[in-house]
């Protein structure tokens, strides 16, 4: 990684220093500049010449830097901030400063699990890796952490050394898969019918927990039946309050009120949650009205185990049996990974999930919870300081606007530049392989006047780039990174040198925002260092109560310090044991951001956005897979899986001599004995994957470890791996779902990819 | 001198030069290999961690075959007292010489460090079948100097040769055996790891050892006119019959075993050997190692000189290929089978699950050099010892 | 990199890593030993790249690998009942107290370090090169050095062990260079799900050997009477819904 033939390094003496491809610009309404492209070797004198007014002087003031493009935005992608405050925050910190567009990754990345948000109004919340250990039932859906969270494995044997049962759910016998106590096979993207149908045992059976329900969640809320919204004070009587909900009080047999500072019910208040009651409006009308969770009810009471199972492909048995063992053996806990995440209806199979969790009471408490485990992408310190100096924020754009344009639905919030995008500068990403629908982003690519890449290595990527600038690697610079899974900080500490001439992302901006904006450069660059940020984050958290209280960057240079979260650290601890509302903050956003996605302040089953009403998602419910209306199941009866490799940290590593010697080094297409006989094909042949978004050609491995009507390749293998094609990502799909912009809080609430949401068909090449 | 042998005089003289010279370009090829092999090490060949032992075993296994087989020939015929054997006694016990030279060289290009192969001598591991192996080599090589010496004297102390051969025939016997041991006493290594294995290397080394003695004897008289006996291809030939039988018998004995008792892994090695990747080189080796040869020399056949020697000939590309079943075998099927296998060994190769063997032209060209000199030490002693001292064998005789 | 830079690897550690790499107490003579835990085993191979780093093994070789019991790497098998299995074997060499490998070598390169727990070590001065020893092991664990040692980056090794020559076998050492140092082998100390314990296995109440009664601990190819000291700890027994 550090080293090798790939480490980007200056070209040799001979080479070109002065690269200009296909600049354009536009001055008032004269093109001054259109497609001009020029190489300017060492050494070399070049001469331009032309009439007066032909855009010489334009050109080298873009070549000095005192022109940028004023018309379009300068779009920065960086990936997920976890694993590098300082350097990553440079990012943000230059687009602030620059006022260009900084892109978001989360949600990019497939990961954002929206089910979070729209159920519990945070971007993400996970109990830390150890509490595994603490739970009696461990639940893994769509994860395979025995290969994508390998330092966290050990927590499931001790969980199981303590007598845990554990089940896991997916599609192919992962690694995971091969620890079980009991593995299901499920149809890929069919878990929220399989789990609605879990809830209709445990619904069915009584083992669900009322108290949870009544206290924590909006269940007993009443919704007004003709309009599908809820019922609020402000509703029932002139003056009232619209931030007071109503509850049917079985107690005395009429409404009562509830508020959103405090969770819990009114002393002496017994609220339905079942049941339809008439009740009389302050205008004088009389509705009908149900609590929350009747609507969830009626969903749930429709899913029995038979049709649960016919649509997931499980047995109606194992819905019975795993119901009834998850309800009972407390605490219980659900791990769900990318694998049920990342689909088109994502956010249902995760209500679906987070339903069973919420019905059982299993949230909140040491060993259960509904956790999603996804990526680096935690802000664990308050990074504002660092990120947005003088409280400038760079406008935040979702990554997949960038891909897909405007959208009729998009959120009027997202700051969509008026004249698009001009130039792309990626930091962190290995952008032209890990992004979905690659074709696509190479028609869009087409549309930049500039790309920059900066990168350690020549991936794919860094060779479409126009400018490429080395970067340092992780063993080569000082940063403060933090994960999702364990509540500590870390100060990333270089082993060795720089490289040849590889800089970091921090110099590197401070070099670039020095020759754009000298003014700007001294104010916010000249005088910072990576030490000078974490001392800075560090300060900004070091309240009483704050996460970063009394942890120095000495103590950090020791070795790792534990945030000061709860141990272990679990979320919603302070909404479980203290009433506290929902929903808890979720940095770096300030609290009145995510509250709005939680009106009820309390954990929604229920949804009343329009949107949610006019697409039949009030409560969670199973649909179909989206990509099925794309590409016609009888034309491509495979789905295609893309899952995370063992062998690579998504694209990084993929080019590992050591590793490729156990690998192989090909890619290959996992499928079903029957589905590759039917297609004559044979263990190691060459193939080829395709749907109307892409193909390419790899080599099948057969085997029964894949679902039937399953083609499963692993995302992350450079393009070079494959006979033809780019990659997996031709094949992927960028759509975007109409529910994730209900409102638009970046990495939080915004469009969250769904890679596995990907229809294809297989031949022998 | 008739007007026939002047004329087969003068066409030795002719052929002369040519095959020395084609046996000396031979040698230097075999050392230009060899010495491009001392500098890029083994990796020109083509092994690899899961088949460490290839061509330079198969050939020293076969030369000490060779060997054994023609001293055991030679000594048992005098010890039996049997007179047909006689005028080839010297034939039998120069090509059981050289052979054995060739041998002790042939190791040389297997070691990855010959440079230190006196280590072997400073500080001898005595568990090793390998020292022994050295050591019994070595006494073997000086009984056969010892038996020429004793040969080529005019007038040699009556009973002396029968004594010699009392020594020689245990030694040639042990010195196969012991070859043999350096397979047969590893566990891991089911299909050599049988008390048959001495046994069936001793009878293969009767059949190659006597093949070889069949096929020079007729090069040599067709070269230089030598007479080595009227009724010699006719005994030679009902010899091979035995010896042939007892291989194939021994052969069988232990196929049998193994695949009616059904061990795994001794099963799972044998399967490569009969159905598998190796069963084209076995069923051939059958077909054209053993039963044609047997066929030829069980029948009429056997009184005709040409078809005696081709049988012989047959017979020793047979055990030539057994050997190289012998060790493919249990090289190819590694005790533990498990996927992704054992690493190859070089760079940018990975895992080898399902590793082949193919010779490189570095392999060959030394096999070329030690051919050429086994082929080289014949002649001259053949030319010095066997073809004028023809007279002399009768008188003594 | 620079030599004046470089830090042996135990030295750089922090003291909470040293601390858990510690052998602890052992008595003057044990005999080491080695059992992994087959349930923990997640074959992520750690273990196997981090033997290759420790111990600059070159391109093409590896001391440590991660075999499937499956069909093919990482690819289940059918089991006994139709139900898919997989788990994992890291093989490397068994250190046996009965060792094929040392009778058969001809100068006593391959020998048992009896000052050292019973090792099987091997001192490539002595070795010739001959691969009798690879002949001999029934496990296969012996990579020989066929070419020159090649590196993926040029002039950059650790330096915790001698590089080995040209024409001479190889294989794992126990890490012999942290056993002096009070350390346990690399493979033990890197596994990420904690499926390797070394130990004395002449101590009876220590962890391992208290891990081999209480699990049960099996030996690969025991019928062959090599006496392995590598000990494999049998999965747990599934619970059904």
């Amino acid at each position: 990684m550090a080293d090798g033939p790939l480490r980007v390094a200056p070209p040799p003496a001979d080479d070109a220093v002065v690269v200009v491809r296909d600049v354009w610009k536009r001055l008032g309404t004269t093109q001054a500049l259109a497609g001009v492209s020029l190489e300017v070797q060492r050494g070399q004198v070049q001469v331009i010449m032309g009439p007066s007014g032909c855009g010489k002087s334009v050109l080298l003031k873009h070549l000095v830097g005192l022109l940028r493009p004023d018309r379009g935005t300068i779009h920065v992608f960086g990936q997920v901030p976890g694993s590098g405050y300082v350097h990553k925050g440079a990012n943000y910190r230059a687009a602030a400063v620059l006022g260009m567009s900084h892109g978001t990754s989360f949600d990019y990345n497939g990961d954002l699990p929206m089910a979070m948000p729209i159920t519990f109004g945070v971007q993400n919340a996970e109990h830390e890796a150890k509490d595994w250990a603490n739970a009696r039932f461990l639940l893994v859906v769509g994860a395979n952490p025995l290969e994508t969270r390998i330092p966290d494995a050990h927590f499931l044997f001790d969980a199981a050394a303590n007598g845990a049962r554990l089940v896991v759910i997916d599609p192919v016998f992962s690694a995971t898969a091969s620890k079980a106590d009991t593995w299901i096979r499920l149809e890929p993207g069919t878990d929220a019918a399989f789990a609605l149908g879990v809830a209709h045992v445990i619904w069915r059976e009584g083992l669900h927990d009322e108290a949870f329900l009544r206290t924590y969640t909006d269940a007993p809320l009443l919704v007004n039946e003709s309009t599908g919204k809820r019922l609020r004070e402000s509703d029932l009587t002139e003056g009232g309050s619209a931030e007071r909900f109503v509850v049917w009080d079985e107690r005395r047999g009429g409404p009562a009120t509830v508020g959103i500072d405090r969770l819990g019910m009114p002393d002496g208040v017994e609220p339905a949650l079942t049941g339809s009651y008439e009740v009389r409006l302050a205008n004088g009308a009389r509705i009908a009205a149900r609590p929350g969770f009747d609507h969830v009810r009626a969903e749930i009471e429709s899913w029995t185990p038979e049709r649960a199972a016919e649509v997931s492909g499980a047995s109606p048995e194992i819905i019975e049996k795993l119901a009834r063992a998850y309800a009972t053996e407390k605490p219980a806990a659900i791990l769900m990974g990318g694998g049920a995440n990342h689909w088109y209806h994502g956010d249902l199979i995760g209500r679906a999930y987070a339903l069973l969790a919420v019905m059982t009471g299993n949230i909140g408490r040491s060993g259960g919870g509904f956790s999603v485990y996804v990526g680096q992408y935690k802000v664990r310190v308050p990074t504002q300081p660092w990120w947005y100096p003088d409280e400038i924020k760079p406008p935040i754009i979702s990554t997949i606007y960038w891909v897909e344009g405007r959208t009729e639905t998009m959120n009027p919030a997202v700051p969509y530049p008026e004249n698009g995008f001009k130039a792309l500068f990626l930091t962190f990403s290995n952008f032209l392989l890990q992004s979905p629908n690659l074709n696509r982003v190479y028609e869009r690519l087409r549309e930049m006047e500039l790309v920059v890449v900066v990168d350690p290595q020549m991936t794919e990527t860094a060779r479409w780039a126009d400018v490429v600038l080395p970067a340092t690697t992780w063993y080569e610079k000082t940063d403060l990174v933090a994960t999702p899974l364990h509540p500590f900080l870390q100060l990333q500490q270089p082993a060795i040198p720089p490289v040849g001439e590889a800089r970091s992302e921090l110099d590197i901006w401070s070099e670039l925002v020095r020759r754009i904006d000298p003014e700007k450069w001294r104010r916010y660059f000249r005088d910072v260092d990576e030490e000078g940020a974490i001392r800075m984050m560090l300060a900004a958290g070091d309240d009483p109560g704050g996460p970063t209280e009394g942890i120095t960057l000495e103590q950090l240079r020791e070795g790792p310090v534990r945030l000061r979260v709860p141990d272990p650290d679990i979320p919603f601890k302070a909404q479980i044991e203290d009433l506290a509302p929902f929903p808890p903050v979720s940095l770096p956003a300030p609290i009145e951001a995510t509250q709005v996605f939680l009106p009820t302040r309390r954990i929604e089953l229920y949804k009343e956005e329009d949107r949610f009403l006019e697409l039949g998602e009030q409560v969670a419910t199973h649909k179909d897979p989206y990509d099925d209306g794309v590409h016609d199941p009888a034309e491509y009866p495979l789905r295609l899986l893309s899952p995370h490799s063992k062998w690579r940290i998504h694209s990084t590593y993929s080019n590992n001599p050591w590793l490729e010697e156990i690998h192989g080094g090909r890619p290959r297409v996992l499928m079903h004995p029957a589905d590759a006989e039917a297609r004559g094909i044979r263990d190691g042949d060459e193939i080829e994957v395709f749907n109307s978004r892409g193909s390419l050609k790899a080599w099948a491995h057969v085997s029964e470890a894949a679902a039937p009507g399953t083609a499963t390749l692993p995302e992350g293998w450079w393009s070079r791996y494959f006979l033809e094609g780019k990659g997996v990502n031709e094949l992927t799909s960028s759509a975007i779902n109409p529910i994730h912009e209900v409102w638009y809080v970046p990495n939080m609430w915004a469009p969250s990819t769904g890679w596995k949401d990907c229809r294809c068909e297989v031949r022998r090449a | 001198m008739s007007v026939v042998t002047a004329a087969r005089t003068a066409e030795r003289r002719s052929w002369g030069p040519t095959w020395y010279g084609l046996l000396t370009g031979g040698m230097v090829v075999g050392l230009a290999c060899f010495i491009y092999q001392f500098a890029h090490g083994l990796a020109v060949t083509g092994l690899s961690n899961t088949i460490s032992w290839g061509m330079y075993i198969i050939t020293f296994m076969f030369l000490v075959g060779i060997s054994a087989g023609g001293l055991i020939v030679a000594a048992g015929a005098e010890l039996v007292g049997s007179e047909r054997f006689a005028s080839l006694q010297r034939l039998a016990v120069i090509l059981s010489g050289t052979a054995i030279l060739a041998a002790a060289i042939s190791i040389l290009p297997d070691l990855g460090r010959p440079q230190f192969v006196w280590r072997m001598i400073r500080q001898p591991h005595w568990t090793s079948p390998l020292i022994w192996d050295v050591i019994i080599i070595t006494v073997y090589l000086a009984i056969a100097g010892i038996d020429l010496y004793i040969l080529t004297r005019p007038n040699r102390r009556p009973g002396l040769l029968r004594k010699v051969a009392f020594v020689a025939l245990p030694a040639a016997v042990l010195v196969h055996s012991i070859t043999a041991w350096i397979f047969g006493l590893l566990v891991a290594r089911p299909f050599w790891n049988t008390a048959l294995l001495a046994p069936l290397f001793i009878s293969s080394a009767l059949v190659s050892g006597l093949g070889l003695l069949i096929v020079t004897t007729f090069v040599v008289q067709r070269v230089t006119g030598w007479e080595p006996g009227r009724t010699v291809y006719d005994d030679l030939g009902k010899l091979m019959v035995w010896f042939i039988a007892a291989d194939g018998f021994l052969l069988f004995a232990e196929i049998l075993t193994t695949y009616a008792s059904r061990v795994p892994d001794h099963l799972k090695q044998l399967n490569v050997l009969l159905f598998g990747r190796l069963a084209p080189v076995f069923w051939a080796e059958v077909a054209i190692g053993v039963v044609v040869p047997f066929a030829i020399c069980a029948s009429g056949l056997r009184r005709r000189r040409g078809w005696v020697v081709a049988a012989g000939a047959l017979a020793m590309l047979g055990v030539f290929a057994k050997r190289i079943n012998i060790v493919m075998t249990s090289m190819f099927v590694p005790l533990v089978g498990l996927a992704p296998g054992i690493p190859n060994g070089r760079p940018g190769q990975g895992f080898a699950p399902d590793p082949i063997y193919i010779p490189t032209w570095v392999e060959l060209g030394i096999l070329v050099g030690l051919a050429s000199f086994f082929g080289l030490l014949v002649t001259l002693g053949v030319r010095q010892l066997v073809v004028p001292g023809q007279a002399g064998d009768a008188a003594v005789a | 990199m620079p030599e004046d830079t470089k830090v042996s690897p135990i030295e750089a550690l922090p003291e909470a890593s040293r601390e858990y790499g510690a052998i602890g107490e052992v008595s003057d003579e044990p005999r080491w030993g080695m059992a992994i835990d087959t349930e923990r085993c997640i074959g992520c191979w750690s273990c196997a790249v981090i033997c290759k780093s420790e111990n600059d093994i070159p391109l093409g070789m590896w001391w440590n690998r991660i075999l499937t019991k499956g069909d093919d790497l990482d690819t289940p098998t059918v089991g006994e009942f139709g139900g898919l299995e997989m788990s994992w074997v890291p093989l490397a060499c068994q250190h046996c107290d009965d060792p094929p490998c040392m009778k058969v070598c001809p100068t006593s390169a391959t020998f048992v370090d009896v000052e050292h727990g019973r090792l099987v070590e091997v001192n490539q001065e002595d070795c010739i090169g001959c691969r009798y020893c690879m002949a001999a092991c029934p496990y296969g664990v012996r990579v020989f050095n066929w070419g020159e040692p090649e590196y993926p980056v040029e002039g950059f090794d650790l330096g915790m062990v001698e590089p080995r020559p040209i024409g001479s076998v190889e294989k794992c050492t126990m890490c012999l260079h942290r056993l002096i140092e009070g350390q346990v082998p690399s493979c033990v100390w890197s596994c990420p799900a904690q499926a390797r314990i070394f130990g004395d296995l002449d101590d009876p109440d220590g962890e391992l050997v208290r891990a081999i009664e209480e699990r049960g601990g099996t030996q690969l190819l025991e019928e062959k009477g090599t006496k392995p000291k590598v000990y494999y700890l049998e999965p747990r027994r599934r619970r059904s819904l």
